[in-house]
């Protein structure tokens, strides 16, 4: 009897959450950029989900309660293991942001033509943002989670989720107009 | 919102994701009509969007990775089991040992009690 429910229960969050395995793992990779740390990542994840799965109320969004384990396991064991160094403080990512935002966004339809190679430049832009921005930007550009959604995930203000957003994307733009003038792609910045 | 009398800031990324109230939508949009950089701006909102949405490649779930998830699942779910079998048995001996074991300590008594009180009466 108590194994039925056992197997049931199992069964419930297996056809729940293990659909999502490919998303959790590949924002595992892109917050913890190592793959042997975003495995343990996914499978703490899912048997911490698993646990709690009786907190879980049907009918919400699976997604979001899974990247809200996810992100809280991430933050775990960084202060456990304590081998990476923390996120930025909130003064030097202001300061890295400013830089970026007084200077104008160049010619967009150069950076656009030279997407040939945008996959592996992406990536390596996005690795390279500030954890707090990197987070935002892939809950809700890459995950496609609400504003509301990302800010439960992260717990923290709608209002953060749309400025660390708004300054993830210009540094993302930034950083691929680099690439694309590195590459000899783009002809010229306007002042 | 943001930098209401200057550009728009933030609001652009907003306008973006199409979360701007109607009234503030508009005033951007009129700002946009006149300000290059903001439109500029607006433009690489949009390609970083798109691009870190469509470009971006996704990596398979190693199949090790889905194995070690289901074993681990497994195991917590049979350890999970074992605690609600003994609280099973706890309940099973709190409703049927408990009274059972009172019955056969009180009964001896309720039967000498009567058995004296007999004695008494005769």
């Amino acid at each position: 009897m108590a194994h039925d429910d056992t197997d049931e229960r199992r069964a419930r969050f297996e056809s729940l959450a293990l659909p999502f395995m490919q998303r959790l793992y590949n924002t595992a990779l892109r917050l913890t950029s190592d793959p042997h740390e975003a495995e343990d990542v996914v499978q703490d994840t899912y048997l911490r989900a698993f646990r709690t799965f009786d907190n879980f109320r049907p009918g919400t969004n699976a997604k979001a309660w899974l990247f809200t384990v996810l992100y809280s396991v991430v933050i775990n064991r960084r202060k456990k293991t304590r081998r990476e160094v923390g996120p930025l403080p909130v003064d030097e990512l202001e300061e890295r942001y400013r830089l970026v935002a007084e200077t104008p966004v160049g010619d967009v339809g150069d950076v656009e033509a030279w997407g040939a190679s945008w996959p592996k430049e992406i990536e390596s832009a996005l690795r390279a943002l500030p954890e707090a921005f990197r987070a935002v930007v892939l809950l809700v550009d890459v995950q496609e989670l609400s504003y509301e959604e990302a800010a439960g995930v992260l717990d923290c203000p709608v209002g953060t989720v749309q400025s660390r957003l708004h300054r993830g994307r210009r540094l993302l733009f930034t950083a691929l107009e680099q690439y694309a003038r590195q590459a000899g792609h783009l002809r010229s910045v306007d002042p | 919102m943001t930098e209401q009398r200057g550009h728009p800031g933030e609001d652009l990324t907003l306008l973006v994701d199409d979360r701007l109230p109607p009234e503030r939508r508009l005033e951007v949009e009129a700002h946009l009509v006149v300000c290059a950089p903001c439109r500029r701006e607006v433009e690489a909102l949009r390609l970083v969007k798109s691009g870190v949405r469509d470009a971006l490649s996704e990596h398979s779930v190693p199949p090790a990775l889905a194995a070690r998830v289901s074993s681990a699942l497994e195991i917590e779910s049979a350890r999970g089991a074992a605690p609600r079998r003994r609280a099973m048995r706890l309940r099973w001996a709190t409703v049927v040992g408990l009274p059972l074991a009172a019955a056969a300590v009180l009964m001896p008594r309720i039967f000498a009690c009567a058995w004296g009180e007999r004695r008494k009466a005769a």
